[in-house]
């Protein structure tokens, strides 16, 4: 199974640890995984902030850079997402249909395309998911609180293949982390608010790591830990699955 | 054909209905599907369960225990009104020709119900059968008395009953009237009445 | 308008904050239990979601059924282009009957016509029946929620402002005690008054009769008092059948507070004997967003607030930073339609997490239409054009030698500077978090060592 790397502008240059440890992983499952090397961002920043004409130049730039594979893959819902739906945009040349059909968060192709049902992962920790909105209501990824079904977490499966793990629960099990792209800079106010909540809810039960599928959630979060000196962690699911170097 | 002026200005109604008219999306149909009713196990059960839960008190008597029992439990009041035909309770007498105003302030107002709804407790209770409109309202204690058999499903079963313009006026009713105006805290007994209770009657 | 000022401003008082954004989660809370009870809860929301779009696309057919069912019935039905021409029609109505005290119980759409400083500027005492907007009304402020007007205001408020102008017991805060006193006071008012004035609901075009539904029995006190009752809808709250009604009242009080029903569901069809009806379809923009494919669907809105409870933003920054009739996600698809301009931050007072359009109840593609806002918003600053960083941010992702080399400074400024500095410098981030830390590496330039073919 040929397989493209797709990681997020900002993981690429911030968060290597969870590209690397994305990539080891689809390794390890016998992809033949390759990076193509002048990707740079989806788009979504600019999208997201009014300026997806402005970003065109971007999505095109994206769609050329990944050559025929069977699946792409990305440790983030948010630009999986706006892969498949913002790309409607752009000419549906053949090229734009196909990444928009094959481009897939990891939890997804692991649990969907791979059948995943066993991990040669230990991760002896308390450990709560931050269900990251894009990946839970865009993906599907779970099953949202306020949907009245019963649909398989993707990523919590996927965590209780990991030996030792112990997933704790919240009193609000999806509400939205803040981050929100350039929210988290106009709006800072709120953002922080929603940020600390949410931090506060976890303290409640206090895990030793927060994880989830979205390293911009994650490090909005991991920013007000460190801000104010929490006893949390923050590590991507792909760390934890990878076998949990922390 | 130019319909008769209701009393609007005629160009804002054509303005109005054109300009509608060039903005509709294409035809989208209605869905295929008509609800099925949901019964769930035995209607009487859920419906008094929620008909307390909506803080209505329930009672249940014969045909024959009923004029003892209005009298007995509601009879006390200074200014007590019934809307059923046959029966002797109320101190005050209600017709459709009631100046509404002169029924206030009114302790208790018996009336019937039509059917009750399994699925929220609710009571259908219609103009016929209520007299007067404000009555039910202007109660501090409204009474109701219901056929115990005669219960529907839910919402859809309910609106396949009845037909919503036999009678100039409707409604349905589930308990005593409320609010949470005031930090989301629940008070019984907002404008409506304070008290609800309903009498459920065996045949 | 500006959002951002007036969410920070709310969260400067951050036990407040706190407490409106507990308080309206529990109300989330009480939807998701009921909503949860009910087995097809979600085939029921696309049923809903289908009518109303099905009711949508022959809007103009079924207003003139119900207006021909409506007249046979007795009801006077008027017709209104815009908030003015409503507000007209209504004060006409009254004039003309020589009414001085009018009850009104909660209609968002005189809200939105202002009627109530229109008639107050022309003689008419205005009296707001619901107990949250007459409280509002009172205190001389906005509602800031659709459903639960007075939600932002503690009860210590509430006595307060009852004592100033009911004359309540000084320091009373005992909700019961309150609404005892509202009680009183505007059952009054309702034996006063010479009109009274509703919202509408669902107007059925098939029988030509209209559903009123309350907790409070506020709307019938009213209307079965006074001699005149004025209805006044939006004509997107036309429905096609009566058995429509089933849905929707399965969904609106089960999505607004997580009651199974309102208290109170009215059917009007005639005025009662003696007595006047009338019903005013109001436009105001409606006829003009129907045309537009992107938003028309927020027409769908059968106004439960679901969507306000829900969102977290909402939640944290109160309705008044809306500073809109209607707050939340629903305001923010609807106000820019108003002005883009003056409301441009509101499709951004969101984090597009997409869980308003999961509760709503007839399906809007909320978050959707935010989305779609905030790239019309920005195509209409074309001549200011975007701000500069965000064009430089354009440029550099586009090219990979370019987003590589500024991606290099980027690291290296963030691991040579002092976190303070970073807090002072990026202060939009700085403000609540530290920077992340920035590796020497990239994962690309890792990859070229670790993996790449020589």
């Amino acid at each position: 199974m040929r397989v493209g790397l797709f990681i997020p502008c900002f993981v690429d240059q911030l968060k290597p640890a969870v590209a690397i440890a994305t990539l080891e992983l689809l390794e390890r499952f016998g992809c033949d995984v390759f990076y193509p090397e002048n990707q740079t961002c989806c788009g979504q920043p600019l999208a997201n902030a009014g300026l997806e004409s402005e970003s065109l130049p971007v999505m095109k730039q994206f769609v050329s850079s990944f050559e025929e594979c069977d699946y792409i893959v990305s440790p983030s819902g948010s630009c999986v997402l706006h892969v498949r739906e913002h790309y409607d945009t752009l000419d549906q040349t053949d090229s734009v249909q196909r990444i928009r059909s094959q481009t897939m968060e990891l939890c997804e192709f692991l649990t969907d395309i791979l059948h995943i049902e066993r991990l040669d992962a230990s991760f002896p920790h308390r450990v709560g998911v931050l269900a990251s909105c894009h990946g839970l209501r865009g993906l599907r990824l779970g099953a949202a609180s306020e949907l009245v079904e019963q649909r398989p977490d993707k990523v919590r499966n996927l965590l209780d293949m990991v030996s030792g793990l112990e997933v704790v629960e919240t009193s609000r099990s999806d509400e939205c982390c803040g981050f929100g792209g350039t929210f988290a800079l106009t709006e800072d106010a709120v953002s922080g608010a929603m940020g600390r909540d949410r931090l506060n809810d976890f303290l409640e039960s206090g895990p030793a790591y927060i994880t989830g599928t979205d390293m911009s959630c994650l490090m909005h979060l991991e920013g007000i830990i460190r801000r104010n000196e929490l006893p949390l962690r923050v590590l991507h699911v792909a760390e934890i699955l990878n076998g949990g170097a922390a | 054909m130019v319909p008769e002026k209701p009393g609007g200005t005629l160009s804002s109604r054509s303005h109005i209905l054109a300009a509608v008219r060039k903005n509709r999306p294409p035809e989208i149909m209605r869905p295929d599907e008509r609800p099925l009713s949901s019964p769930s196990g035995d209607l009487a059960t859920s419906f008094e369960a929620l008909a307390r839960n909506n803080s209505s008190e329930i009672l249940h008597a014969g045909p024959t225990e009923i004029e003892s029992l209005l009298e007995e439990r509601f009879g006390s009041g200074q200014r007590t009104a019934s809307a059923i035909s046959e029966s002797r309770f109320g101190n005050l007498k209600i017709g459709p020709e009631t100046a509404p105003h002169s029924l206030n302030p009114l302790d208790v107002f018996v009336c019937r119900g039509t059917f009750g709804v399994a699925e929220n407790g609710a009571i259908w209770l219609a103009e016929s059968e209520i007299v007067v409109r404000a009555a039910p309202f202007l109660a501090e204690h409204l009474v109701v008395l219901l056929d115990k058999t005669e219960l529907v499903a839910d919402m859809h079963d309910a609106y396949r009953r009845l037909r919503i313009d036999e009678e100039p006026f409707g409604l349905f009713c589930t308990g005593p009237s409320k609010t949470a105006d005031i930090e989301q805290s629940l008070v019984v007994g907002a404008h409506g009445p304070r008290r609800h209770t309903i009498v459920l009657v065996s045949n | 308008m500006n959002h951002p000022q007036e969410a920070s401003v709310f969260n400067d008082d951050p036990e407040r904050s706190q407490w409106h954004d507990e308080t309206l989660w529990l109300v989330r809370d009480k939807r998701d239990q009921a909503a949860h009870r009910v087995g097809d809860w979600e085939s029921l929301r696309e049923q809903a979601s289908q009518i109303k779009a099905h009711s949508l696309s022959k809007l103009d057919d079924y207003l003139s059924e119900f207006e021909k069912n409506a007249i046979a019935n007795g009801i006077k039905v008027h017709w209104a282009s815009d908030a003015d021409e409503h507000n007209r029609i209504v004060l006409k109505i009254l004039k003309d009957r020589g009414v001085q005290q009018l009850v009104k119980s909660k209609s968002m759409l005189t809200e939105e016509c202002h009627l109530n400083p229109f008639l107050d500027a022309n003689g008419i005492e205005v009296i707001d029946t619901d107990l949250g907007e007459r409280i509002v009304q009172l205190a001389d402020e906005p509602p800031s929620h659709i459903v639960m007007p007075a939600i932002h205001m503690r009860k210590e408020e509430v006595g307060e402002l009852f004592h100033d102008h009911l004359g309540s017991e000084a320091g009373a805060s005992d909700p019961e005690y309150l609404t005892d006193v509202a009680r009183q006071h505007l059952r009054a008012k309702f034996l006063a008054a010479d009109a009274a004035l509703t919202g509408v609901n669902f107007a059925v075009a098939e029988t030509g009769g209209f559903v009123v539904c309350t907790n409070e029995g506020n709307a019938d006190l009213g209307v079965h008092l006074a001699p005149v009752h004025i209805a006044c809808m939006g004509i997107e709250k036309i429905i096609p059948l009566a058995e429509d009604l089933g849905v929707f009242l399965r969904l609106l009080a089960r999505s607004a507070t997580g009651q199974d029903l309102t208290v109170y569901t009215s059917h009007f069809h005639s005025p009662r004997t003696g007595a006047e009806l009338h019903l005013v379809l109001v436009d105001n923009g409606r006829s003009e967003r129907l045309g537009q494919e992107e938003f028309r669907d927020a027409l769908k809105c059968i106004r439960c607030g679901a969507c306000m409870n829900t969102c977290p933003v909402y939640r944290r920054s109160g309705g008044h930073s809306y500073d809109w009739t209607l707050p939340g996600p629903l305001g923010s698809v609807l106000a820019p339609h108003v002005d883009m301009d003056a409301f441009s931050s509101l499709p951004f007072a969101s984090t597009l997490c997409g869980s308003c359009t999961d509760v709503c109840p007839v399906k809007i593609d909320l978050h959707g239409q935010l989305y779609a806002w905030r790239q019309k918003i920005m195509a209409g600053k074309s001549d200011s054009g975007p701000p500069l960083a965000m064009k430089m941010l354009a440029f550099i992702l586009a090219r990979p030698a370019a987003f590589r080399s500024a991606g290099w400074l980027g690291r290296w400024i963030i691991r040579h500077t002092s976190s303070n500095w970073q807090r002072r410098r990026f202060k939009g981030w700085g403000a609540s978090r530290e920077l992340p830390t920035a590796p020497k590496e990239s994962f690309r330039t890792w990859y070229l060592k670790n993996r790449a073919a020589p």
